[in-house]
């Protein structure tokens, strides 16, 4: 019992990934066209960390994400405050977000490239398409737990809205409000992948096509396997600057 | 002064108290002593301007209580602390606002947590105190404030026993030196009696006032002091059968 205690729930479940594909690539022997081995796939990983344009493949994704995801959040946290302040806004405003909300992004793809073709801009815009809806709903929902649940500072200290928002909303829903950036930022992520699957001219979905030509299955694997290690390094990170931001949160 | 006249209080669908009249002096404490569920927090709600009389008129120093607009200090059932702030800063925060609107009375902090029996807890996150605590540090920020005008919803129901008669003390002292007129809420015949100057005893809902006790006038150990031997007196003690009764 005391040694099951000591393996972290997160080692077994990596280990279960690994074994399932130890055992479709030796035992069942799935053709490495299809399905690499473990070792194939980590030894292209690791020959691609010395090769320049993996870095600016990595690099390229991950700005552009970056900068996506600041500027949704910089028009979709201003709009969503502005929505718990007034009503009329926030029905007008809540029309086009749903409308947006349940849009698939990537129909979007050909548009973005007509108009700005297949540079950074295009993507940038699939991504903020892809997140600023999705974030306003959310941010939306995390600021209005904060709404009335304070309400002697409405009553007692005769505060107006405005004042409520700034001095209550606002700070007592940020820890929420990370949390929520941190699901959007997965969202993020995954669009600009499939923006950049579509037509880009560098960056990791585009990595993953240029593998696809040559069949390189191994290639097309390592690069996964980058996308899932950023995504969980980001997890950690936001998680990381709420534990220190927001010690009263948790 | 805070004036009922005539008035019907509760909410559109449901009358918590009917043809409910009277006045409360300035500098006066009474508590509002009743079954839970009675109507006694609507009470308060209507002098805060929560909610306006289904009838008749609440006012508060001649001007309707739902337009009066000098800040009240006032103690909410669920504390409502603001957990990204400590105790010492939750208590500053109230005691700010209220010296925005005309107050001119600045009490020191270390004060007050003296009083709330949180001496050297103020730099204490919410998240770290006990129930009781939280209650004493809700009460705390209330006393800070320089509101003429107290509103205490069963403030005193989750202090700690051991603490809660030298709160009642201290309290009590406090809100007489500042003349502050306060509206208490309570079940607890104990904290009834002690604060009050007048006790109003309301029926179960939809209330009606059963009784007025007059500690002051009926009990004489009362009204010359409210200090800790009050509490084993004779005069206490029939005091607080009276409301048992």
């Amino acid at each position: 019992m005391q040694f099951k205690n000591k393996i972290s729930p997160a080692y077994i479940s990596i280990g279960l990934v690994f074994l399932l594909w130890f055992v479709m690539t030796t035992i069942v022997g799935v053709k490495p066209m299809f399905l690499p081995s473990i070792g194939a796939t980590f030894s292209r990983l690791f020959e691609s960390l010395f090769l320049a344009e993996f870095w600016k493949d990595v690099f390229s994704s991950w700005w552009r994400v970056l900068l996506a995801f600041v500027i949704s959040f910089l028009v979709a946290y201003p709009l969503t405050i502005y929505s718990v302040i007034n009503e009329r806004f926030r029905e007008g405003l809540f029309v086009v977000v749903e409308f947006f909300r349940y849009l698939p992004v990537p129909v979007f793809i050909p548009l973005t490239i007509l108009w700005f073709g297949i540079g950074d801009m295009s993507k940038i815009v699939i991504v903020f398409l892809g997140t600023f809806a999705q974030m306003i709903p959310m941010f939306y929902n995390s600021s209005q737990l904060m709404n009335n649940k304070f309400d002697a500072f409405a009553s007692a200290l005769k505060w107006d809205t405005s004042k409520y928002v700034r001095k209550i909303v606002i700070p007592g829903s940020l820890p929420n409000i990370v949390d929520d950036s941190r699901i959007c930022f997965g969202w993020a992520w995954t669009y600009l992948i499939i923006a950049e699957l579509l037509g880009a001219e560098n960056g990791i979905g585009y990595a993953i096509v240029r593998a696809q030509r040559y069949l390189a299955t191994d290639k097309i694997f390592a690069f996964i396997i980058v996308i899932g290690l950023i995504g969980i390094f980001m997890d950690r990170l936001f998680i990381f600057f709420k534990k220190r931001l927001f010690k009263w949160s948790i | 002064m805070i004036k009922f006249e005539n008035t019907d209080l509760g909410y559109p669908s449901f009358t918590a108290l009917e043809d409910f009249s009277c006045t409360i002096a300035r500098g006066e404490i009474v508590t509002f002593f009743g079954p839970s569920g009675c109507g006694k927090s609507t009470v308060i709600k209507n002098i805060l301007g929560i909610l306006r009389p289904l009838k008749g008129t609440a006012t508060i120093d001649g001007n309707n209580a739902a337009d009066y607009q000098k800040k009240i200090a006032y103690t909410p059932q669920d504390n409502q602390l603001l957990p990204w702030l400590n105790v010492r800063d939750n208590i500053t925060l109230w005691q700010k606002e209220s010296l925005l609107t005309g107050g001119d009375k600045t009490f020191e902090i270390d004060k007050i947590l003296e009083m709330v029996q949180l001496n050297g807890r103020g730099d204490a996150m919410i998240n770290e105190l006990s129930g009781g605590m939280a209650r004493r540090t809700a009460l705390g920020r209330c006393m800070a404030t320089s509101s003429s005008v107290m509103c205490l919803d069963e403030a005193l129901v989750a202090v700690e026993r051991k603490f809660r008669r030298k709160v009642m003390i201290g309290l009590r002292n406090h809100l007489k030196q500042n003349d502050i007129t306060t509206v208490i809420i309570s079940h607890d015949y104990e904290e009834a009696v002690f604060m009050s100057d007048r006790v109003f005893v309301l029926s179960p809902s939809p209330a009606v006032i059963l009784n007025v006790l007059d500690i002051n006038q009926d009990f004489k150990i009362l009204k010359t002091k409210r200090t800790s031997d009050v509490f084993e007196s004779t005069d206490f003690i029939t005091a607080c059968k009276s409301l048992i009764g």
